[in-house]
């Protein structure tokens, strides 16, 4: 027998996906494949802090040149979807990092359970900011589940409706897009166009990476479902919890500059 | 002289750790306590900062004390980069990780400092170098030939567009009206419209457009000779699309 069969049938089959990971080949142990994997994973996060970096750039220079343009474009955004939002993401990085405790500590299906949640918590940041902010704003149609269209209630156009009668059409409220494809009736300052240019930009940009995050989370959740994960081998878990938790650092600073300074 | 090997008894082989190194002595767990204590300190500060800015509002509104501008900014930004630095700390472990993690962050934050400092530089400080210049920037910001907009400020275009539409429905109403009659009417009906979008912006409980906060900086820009130019531009009703002054 060689040495190599003695190695292969020293691991029984029956052990899980985790306790057989052998790490690559050009990496001496298993504790310093994971520790490059994270210092690749932090060095492609400092690109993304610096993607969203032009944005809140172009948004501090065109904010201190415009100032009545961004006081007008800020007091049309709800605080209170800003901030129900900015819970939902923090409660979700929670979730993610108690799934990593668990993983950690090998209480493998309260993991997945906590990575459902997440995916869930993500999924309602972007329902929501569909239906109650791009939507209306976009177009003018606003759900009717909305809160917020009582307000408008004069300026209900009746009988149009979209969606299956889930969104009714407001007069003179949608238009709100940047540069050419502004078509807002009210606005004040001239400028107004290039808020909504800023605002489109950082929010969707953001909104993409908590998509790309979900479609990752949802790739652990099957494979932590295989027991691919547990003690000893975690790094996918890891790395999706550090791409999470910079779309929630993301929003930290997104939240009080579009929607709380005016 | 050669080294002696690191180990030197032989074990029995591992195949979690064939060079004997041992696994993951050094990953910290992050217990639920301290994770739910974060979460905690996260949401109170997100309350926090809404408090704030709702707090100078409503001294603004009711008592009108007017803060300082930077108060609202700073107050804000102050609380996020709290919540930002226990993000990273706790929940993505950089407290207790490989210290080069940190350096990464610290230094690309640092790029980006340099990055908006310089940006601010030029582009703030244009208008005085080329103050000549001002009057290429149309109000709106892309230029001459947009689409839809006939030459006028987006802006203005805009609700040019909105008030034909008001025209045409009192038209409906009323096939003989006309001239300034008609333009009157529908001005009128312009603003009861805009009365009744804009009054229910969220940041506005009162009479005026637009928000309150602002009172307390005046409302031109930093680059003062781009923003009288477009003012004057939008003034003129925007029929005058302003003309390059020279370049290109």
């Amino acid at each position: 027998m060689s040495t190599i069969d003695a190695k292969q049938t020293s691991v029984p089959e029956s052990r899980s996906r985790w306790q057989r990971y052998a790490h690559a080949h050009h990496w001496r142990s298993q504790a310093e494949e994971f520790d490059g994997c994270k210092l690749g994973f932090w060095l492609f996060l400092s690109t993304e802090v610096l993607l969203f970096g032009g944005i809140f750039c172009g948004y501090t220079l065109f904010r201190s040149m415009y100032p009545a343009a961004w006081a007008e474009g800020s007091s049309s955004l709800d605080w209170k979807i800003g901030a129900f939002n900015t819970a939902v993401l923090l409660i979700s990085s929670y979730t993610m990092a108690v799934s990593i405790y668990c993983i950690q500590t090998g209480k493998q299906a309260r993991a997945r359970a906590n990575l459902a949640v997440t995916f869930l918590l993500g999924a309602s940041f972007v329902i929501l900011k569909l239906a109650l902010e791009y939507i209306p704003k976009w177009s003018g149609y606003f759900c009717v589940l909305d809160p917020a269209l009582h307000h408008h209630a004069s300026m209900i156009v009746e009988g149009k409706t979209a969606f299956f009668g889930l969104f009714q059409f407001v007069e003179g409220y949608g238009g709100k897009r940047p540069g050419m494809l502004f078509d807002y009736p009210f606005a004040v300052d001239p400028r107004m166009p290039v808020w909504w240019a800023i605002y489109y930009c950082g929010t969707a940009i953001h909104a993409a990476h908590v998509l790309i995050g979900m479609a990752l989370i949802a790739r652990v959740w099957w494979l932590a479902g295989k027991g691919t994960y547990g003690p000893t081998y975690y790094a996918g878990v890891e790395i999706t919890g550090l791409y999470w938790h910079l779309v929630d650092l993301i929003w930290i600073f997104l939240f009080p500059l579009l929607y709380l300074i005016h | 002289m050669s080294h002696p090997p690191s180990h030197n008894q032989p074990e029995a082989f591992d195949e979690l750790d064939p060079h004997h190194s041992g696994v993951h002595a050094d990953h910290v767990i992050v217990g639920p306590m301290q994770l739910r204590a974060v979460l905690a300190i996260l949401l109170v500060f997100t309350a926090l900062t809404v408090g704030f800015a709702q707090a100078e509002q409503w001294a603004s509104g009711y008592f009108n004390i007017v803060m300082p501008h930077w108060v609202n900014i700073a107050g804000a930004m102050t609380i996020a980069v709290i919540k930002a630095l226990l993000v990273m700390a706790i929940f993505m472990q950089l407290k207790y990780d490989n210290p080069v993690n940190t350096l990464i962050m610290g230094v690309t934050f640092a790029a980006l400092a340099v990055f908006i400092a310089f940006t601010g530089m030029d582009l703030l400080n244009r208008s005085e170098v080329y103050s000549w210049k001002a009057p290429q920037i149309v109000a709106g910001g892309t230029g001459n030939e947009v689409w839809n907009a006939q030459g006028k400020p987006i802006t203005v275009a805009a609700r040019d567009r909105y008030l034909a539409k008001i025209k045409d429905r009192i038209k409906e109403h009323n096939p003989s009206i006309e001239g300034e009659a008609l333009e009157k009417q529908a001005l009128a009906q312009y603003e009861i419209d805009m009365a009744a979008t804009v009054s229910h912006g969220h940041a506005t409980h009162g009479d005026q457009h637009g928000s309150s906060a602002n009172r307390s900086r005046g409302a031109h820009g930093l680059s003062g000779a781009l923003d009288t130019a477009a003012r004057e531009h939008a003034e003129s009703d925007g029929h005058e699309p302003a003309k390059p002054a020279g370049g290109h």
